[in-house]
């Protein structure tokens, strides 16, 4: 009778280890949590100079900037002719709506011409400046000029 | 009965909703953490821009190219950092601790031919390709050039910069 009583007990096994190793694993996934910041890319398409057969009736409109840096490698002045930005890109970036407004806007090239020693987050905020702008109060981008490229290569 | 006796803490307190708390917060940071992050370097500081645009999607066929300066050198000197897992055919090199293997620019373009020559086993060819660039903001023009240079000396002629979003 004592037998059959002991059989139908319930074990209880011991939860302690199971919540200690929970919260192991949460104190390990908080610790390793690491917030990125979101990344974009600038997308450029440049085959070699050599290979550019592909030579068409009407050729792009091509807006040569030349991106003059200092002696510490900071951008020093971004020039188009007679154009001189400095530093100013809210002006670069009217400049290049001004010209994406024009008759051969829409497939207008950009190539940047860098000084050697210039950093190359001098060329991303001249990439930025000649790609897109947002309207004051929205986060929409506007696209400007899709074609950039490098001179000299 | 039993059960629920062993799940009360000894002042008679009902540890269960405290566990059920427990499991979702563990669930959600499971959730949240990031093991797509292969590509981040802790060497490379990327530019920020607030025109970037982030990639629909895995770009196919792309080789992540970092470029850092390179260790124990003077500021002027850099090097391109691919990561291991893109590296199909392994080659004699320095494996960094990052997992990171270091190329100077003689063997950037062994390295790249292989890519392509991986790629194109897969009736694709180099121009299917994207080389996404993710370089340190000192990173000196010139030798920015002389990497792109090199990854069309293989045929490669779409590059991706990349940059981080602004918010």
């Amino acid at each position: 009778m004592r037998a059959k009583k002991s059989g139908k007990e319930k074990v209880g096994a011991d939860m302690t280890p199971m919540i200690d190793m929970v919260f192991q694993l949460l104190i390990f996934f908080i610790l390793t949590l690491k917030i990125v910041a979101a990344e974009g890319d600038f997308v450029l398409k440049m085959p070699p100079s050599s290979s550019n057969s592909e030579a068409s009736d009407d050729p792009p409109a091509v807006v040569n900037l030349e991106l003059v840096a200092n002696g510490n490698g900071s951008l020093n002045d971004v020039r188009y002719n007679q154009n001189s930005f400095k530093t100013n890109m809210d002006e670069l970036r009217s400049f290049m709506r001004k010209q994406i407004s024009g008759p051969s806007g829409k497939d207008m090239e950009v190539v940047l011409n860098c000084a050697p020693h210039l950093q190359y987050q001098h060329i991303i905020r001249v990439m930025g400046a000649c790609s897109g702008y947002k309207e004051p109060g929205s986060d929409e981008v506007q696209q400007l000029v899709s074609k950039i490229k490098f001179g000299g290569l | 009965m039993a059960k629920k006796q062993e799940l009360e803490m000894a002042d008679g307190g009902d540890m269960t909703p405290m566990i059920d708390m427990v499991f979702q917060l563990l669930i959600f940071f499971m959730i949240l953490i990031n093991f797509s992050d292969a590509d981040q370097n802790a060497r490379v500081r990327l530019p920020q821009d607030d025109i970037v645009k982030p990639p629909e999607g895995v770009i196919p066929d792309s080789v992540t190219l970092q470029i850092a300066r390179a260790r124990g050198a003077d500021k002027n000197n850099f090097c391109v950092l691919i990561s291991v897992e893109e590296i199909r055919t392994p080659v004699k090199n320095s494996v960094d601790v990052t997992g990171l293997r270091t190329y100077e620019m003689n063997d950037l373009k062994r390295v790249m031919k292989r890519e392509v020559d991986f790629v194109t086993r897969k009736n694709k060819t180099a121009r299917d390709m994207t080389v996404i660039i993710r370089a340190d903001i000192d990173v000196r023009a010139d030798y920015l050039l002389s990497v792109i240079r090199t990854c069309q000396s293989v045929g490669l002629e779409s590059f991706a910069l990349r940059a981080q979003k602004v918010q």
